[in-house]
């Protein structure tokens, strides 16, 4: 079986300033999650734009499930991306609707059920809820896709920590083995225990590919100490 | 894929566009019943306010087809640059069928704009009294246009206003797509590049325009009245000046849309 | 309620430690089947491969052991139960007589110490 993911020598150079991604080479195999994790501007968002087709790459390659982004990946992948990007004059259960038509592989009913979970009517617009509750749908809606990749950019940065835990226990309930969960975040030590394994991203490099048990046994740490460490200012 | 795309981008479309058109409708119903019903053709001394009558109506009119070319150009922008183009650039599509959707969806809706006006603007003109005067005077009336010398069956004119609407809405969407695309490429500004895109394609294409019927010798409204018939002669030079016009639109409309789409195609890069 | 769990250590190690903990508890009874992986790792607020890998090592351990269907249920072998209940006693009394030399307190003085509380609460 192909790695999920695959970038090979995968470089982004934004108009002649320095690369946000500088010779990436990385696999991801299947049935992880994995926290995808380093400072601002190290080229994390960069990354995951380049997975989901919304940025082409300088040179190199991006591979998911052995093809490079496109119509097939897109069939796979389920991407949050890090703000709000859905149609603010619809009704959440039009969403609802409109993810069921275009992804085969969406679940309507988990979508239900975990909008009731969090008490969100689904006859409200969204542009009624807030700023939270917002987030709180659209990592719903990318949840409920049975996919094989999903791509979390900051899935937990804007919400309050009753709803953080929700959400983690949103990923864990909904992770089948062989999906594979990369997501990025800030706030390593929230979401440490549901890591397999942690990439860090250091001016577009790959400072650190290890498992978080890996770490912890060998140094000694956690990995959020271990990032405070690595990315000391 | 491509149907459920052009229904989407229908269905967001027509909850204004809806609106402003039933707007219209009734704003012709009224102008008819308060205004244009109500004046004697006969005598003369309403004149003045009918015309001006007309001008507000024409004045609304063209506001509604200016409002519904914006709502396009708005979705168009909305749904693939801005935060939207997040979710519509990774559903499972190419950009090729989000192209040809927003295309037909646009096309629909700006066609739909100008039968409506059309219809509205017959509505508000064609009052009994009218209809009346025309059918009485009716080779009169053809003679002063110096349009006799044509055959001009009311289904022809309609299924010729048609068809130009139709081409005529199809080149218009995809000259504000196209400028939005190359507005894409003024990395700060994608707004204000569309706009000046919009108003230099706009230029080129007046001064092909011009260039070409000038080189069929249709560009002046001079021309030779002794040389034949001079019924004839005006008549086609309509019907010349109509037919080249659809050409050129057709042409333009089909070379925007390439570029269009190798733009979108060669690279997307949302900020 | 997630499971509290500290920074340095592997996490598989303080999820089984845990289970252990549980089992003798009587949380989980002798013979008792085990909730899913899943389930364990949504209660613990973890990741379901490190919740796997725990109960795998549990099960290499001979505490638990799993039904080809229907799950993993708890020993029924009294003297192995007895038998983690000595080691773990041990471990705390160790670590317990560590924490008394740091303060101080040699062997002797700190059996002397816990036999005085054990009078004083009688």
């Amino acid at each position: 079986m192909k790695p999920i993911l695959e970038c090979q020598g995968l470089s982004k150079q934004y108009n002649n300033t320095s690369c946000a991604l500088d010779n990436l080479n990385l696999t991801l195999e299947r049935g992880q999650i994995v926290g995808l994790l380093g400072p601002n501007g190290s080229g994390k968002t960069t990354l995951i734009k380049l997975i989901n087709d919304l940025l082409t790459p300088t040179c190199g390659n991006v591979l998911i499930d052995g093809s490079r982004p496109g119509v097939e990946s897109k069939k796979i992948v389920s991407y949050l991306p890090e703000h709000t990007y859905l149609d603010d004059s619809m009704k959440i259960s039009e969403l609802v609707t409109y993810f069921a038509d275009f992804y085969e592989n969406f679940i309507t009913e988990r979508a239900y059920t975990m909008l009731s979970d969090l008490g969100i009517d689904k006859n409200a617009r969204l542009k009624t809820l807030s700023k939270g509750t917002k987030e709180k749908v659209q990592l719903i809606l990318v949840m409920s896709r049975d996919a094989l990749l999903y791509v979390l950019d900051e899935p937990i940065g804007g919400v309050d920590p009753a709803a953080r835990d929700y959400i983690l226990q949103t990923i864990i309930n909904n992770y089948n083995e062989n999906a594979t969960i990369l997501l990025s975040t800030h706030l390593i030590q929230d979401i440490e225990n549901i890591l397999d394994r942690v990439i860090f991203i250091r001016q577009g490099h790959l400072a650190l590919n290890a498992t978080v048990d890996e770490i912890r046994m060998e140094q000694g740490k956690s990995v959020d100490t271990l990032f405070r460490e690595v990315f000391r200012c | 894929m491509l149907k459920k795309l052009i229904k989407y981008d229908l269905k967001s479309l027509s909850r204004f566009l809806i609106i402003i058109h039933v707007f219209l409708l009734l704003a012709a119903a009224a102008v008819r019943v308060f205004f244009t019903e109500r004046f004697n053709l006969v005598k003369i001394e309403g004149g003045a306010y009918l015309a001006l009558t007309f001008i507000l109506f024409a004045l609304l009119a063209s506001g509604v087809s200016f409002a519904t070319e914006i709502l396009i150009a708005i979705r168009f922008y909305k749904n693939l640059f801005s935060n939207e183009g997040y979710l519509t650039h990774t559903l499972p599509a190419t950009r090729k069928q989000h192209l040809a959707a927003k295309t037909i969806a646009g096309t629909f809706w700006l066609f739909i704009d100008q039968v409506l006006l059309l219809v509205s603007l017959f509505f508000v003109i064609a009052t009994s009294d009218v209809v009346r005067l025309y059918s009485e005077n009716k080779e009169a009336f053809l003679a002063e246009l110096d349009l006799i010398g044509l055959d001009l069956s009311s289904a022809k004119i309609i299924l010729f206003l048609l068809l130009f609407s139709l081409i005529n809405a199809a080149s218009s969407v995809i000259m504000i797509y196209a400028s939005i695309v190359i507005g894409q490429r003024f990395q700060s500004h994608p707004i204000l590049g569309a706009v000046i895109s919009y108003l230099g394609i706009s230029t080129v294409f007046a001064v092909i325009s011009a260039a070409v019927l000038s080189a069929f010798g249709l560009f002046s409204m001079v021309f030779d009245e002794s040389e034949t018939a001079a019924g004839t002669l005006a008549a086609n030079h309509v019907v010349s000046t109509l037919n080249i016009s659809i050409i050129l639109s057709i042409a333009a409309a089909v070379i925007l849309y390439i570029i269009t789409q190798g733009l979108m195609k060669r690279k997307l890069d949302l900020a | 309620m997630p499971w509290n769990l500290d920074d340095s250590r592997p996490i598989y190690l303080q999820l089984m430690e845990k289970i252990q903990q549980d089992i003798i508890s009587g949380t989980y009874r002798p013979g008792a089947k085990l909730p899913s992986v899943r389930e364990l790792a949504l209660d613990a607020a973890v990741n379901p491969n490190t919740m796997q890998k725990a109960l795998s090592e549990l099960e290499r351990s001979g505490l638990v052991y799993s039904q080809r269907t229907s799950g993993r249920f708890i020993t029924e072998d009294e003297s192995m139960l007895k038998q983690l209940k000595t080691e773990l006693a041990a471990r705390h009394i160790r670590e317990f007589f560590e924490k008394m030399e740091q303060l101080g307190f040699p062997q002797e003085e700190t059996l002397a110490l816990v036999q005085e509380t054990v009078k004083e609460e009688s």
